[in-house]
């Protein structure tokens, strides 16, 4: 497994791919980040970023190897394991971007009215659950579950409204949770961010199982 | 591997490209498969390398496949070298085993003074190289070759031919498809059509030819492997020696078997054989070979 990964990441990394998605999240960070603001406030704004950054970037590592050069690795080891591996090189790359973007909240951050420790808690909570949810959308709106290129971008677009806007949905609850602590320094991690995590980490698993199964009854 | 029942369509409303196809491919098979362009043949092939599910059927595999696509894209970002050793690992080899594997093919193939070229600015017949390379970098229980040899010079599909014959020969199973008749002729197991969707059996290909015929003297006797290219049929002579009587096509690589691997055997005579039949007269006896 951890060849097929790295296989697709330098894949991804020699072909340039990663470039579009990393750049605008990059440059969205450092618009909305100003020195000195709780990082709560920070985190939430990365966490929001980093989950259309995700599926794009899910995007880019299913997408990015031709056909029939896929097909050699298929039959070397199973469309089941090629496609999770190409899940997870997307994943791995989101999990890179968002260390940096953590670690940059952090460096300009002011002092958080909920507390350090909860901030930092709370932030990466957020940040997990934004990236996982970005896996998802990405592993369930681009092939081999939606075939069609074009279909598959809007689809992600319209499940990216959902899971960021709708009430009790877990990008929302996080999100929320984190910009109200930023007002008024109380984070309710028992109650909104740990439920969120777990859900999120559900989701995940699941998208990611299904669109391996997937992988292996459609083919190629 | 074991297909059975085999249906393939795309679309629910599709026209069925191949329909009730069987075809079971045992060990040491190599196995030629015919038909016009746009027959199904590729399709078929697809799924016996597992790259495509049947639509109806079930298709029975080994769990370690090699395949070489029909066409081999160059638009991935890497070079000859750096792909074959990302392959070499997927397929389970540590890191020195597939480096050491990948210098071998290049080597092979003579494209060893290409090997950090980037696959896009190879060659199609170089590219075609490192696609056949990536397939027969690791021991795969089926080797799939979709029209392989298109593109190759002629030094490399005779490495081919020998490579694809010798792994027959070890117990693998083949199965390939070229448009040329001749191709590994005597050697083909067994042979197949592709005919609307239905997959026929078909004639294949001209006889063995000529049997060669090798009598070596073992150095103890348990000195000859089990299995040696092409089958070779086996009489013990009363002097302790063995007589190894096999197809012309295979007597290469069963020589190569027996000299290869420092078990000792020596060589003590060999001859074409005209006919099969036995006591048939021996042509000649040309050399002893050591």
């Amino acid at each position: 497994m951890s060849a097929l990964i790295r296989y697709q990441l330098e894949l991804l990394l020699r072909s340039h791919r990663l470039v579009p998605p990393a750049l605008c999240y990059g440059v969205l960070m450092v618009l909305g980040l100003s020195g000195g603001d709780d990082p709560l406030g920070g985190h939430a704004w990365s966490a929001g970023l980093l989950l259309p950054v995700t599926a794009w970037l899910v995007r880019c590592a299913v997408t990015a190897e031709p056909a029939a050069a896929r097909a050699c690795r298929v039959a070397a080891v199973g469309a089941r394991r090629v496609h999770r591996a190409d899940l997870l090189a997307g994943l791995l790359a989101a999990a890179v971007l968002a260390v940096v973007g953590a670690a940059a909240v952090l460096a300009t951050g002011g002092r958080s009215k909920a507390g350090a420790g909860p901030a930092l808690v709370g932030g990466l909570a957020a940040t997990a659950v934004c990236v996982l949810l970005g896996l998802a959308v990405g592993a369930l709106c681009n092939r081999p579950v939606l075939p069609s290129g074009p279909f598959g971008i809007l689809a992600a677009l319209g499940a990216l409204v959902l899971v960021l806007m709708v009430p009790f949905a877990p990008a929302h609850v996080v999100v929320r949770a984190l910009v109200r602590a930023a007002e008024h320094g109380e984070l309710d991690l028992s109650g909104a961010v740990l439920p969120a995590v777990l859900a999120a980490a559900l989701l995940a698993a699941g998208a990611v199982a299904a669109a391996g199964e997937l992988a292996v009854r459609r083919g190629e | 591997m074991r297909l059975d029942g085999v249906g393939r369509r795309y679309g629910r409303r599709g026209p069925w490209i191949l329909r009730g196809v069987a075809l079971a491919v045992e060990a040491g098979a190599l196995v030629r498969i015919g038909g016009p362009n746009g027959s199904g043949k590729s399709t078929l092939l697809r799924i016996a390398a597992g790259v495509e599910r049947p639509t109806e059927g079930t298709a029975e595999l080994p769990a370690h496949r090699a395949y070489v696509p029909e066409r081999f894209p160059p638009a991935l970002p890497f070079d000859a070298r750096d792909y074959l050793q990302h392959l070499g690992r997927i397929r389970g080899l540590d890191a020195a085993e597939a480096e050491r594997r990948a210098e071998h093919w290049l080597d092979v193939f003579g494209i060893a003074d290409r090997a950090g070229t980037p696959l896009a600015e190879l060659s199609k017949g170089t590219c075609q190289k490192v696609a056949v390379a990536q397939a027969l970098l690791a021991d795969a229980d089926l080797l799939v070759l979709d029209e392989a040899w298109t593109g190759l010079d002629p030094a490399a599909r005779a490495r081919l031919d020998e490579e694809a014959a010798d792994r027959a020969a070890r117990g693998g199973r083949v199965l390939f498809v070229d448009h040329d008749p001749a191709r590994l002729a005597g050697l083909t197991t067994a042979a197949y059509e592709v005919s609307d969707g239905a997959l026929l059996p078909a004639d294949p290909g001209p006889a063995d030819g000529p049997t060669v015929r090798i009598e070596v003297e073992p150095a103890g006797s348990d000195a000859l492997p089990e299995r040696l290219p092409g089958a070779p049929r086996r009489t013990v002579l009363p002097d302790g020696s063995v007589r190894l009587e096999v197809a012309g096509a295979h007597s290469d690589a069963l020589l190569r078997a027996l000299l290869g691997g420092g078990r000792g055997v020596h060589v003590r005579s060999l001859a074409t054989v005209l006919e099969q039949t036995a006591g048939a007269a021996a042509r000649a006896v040309p050399e002893e070979a050591r």
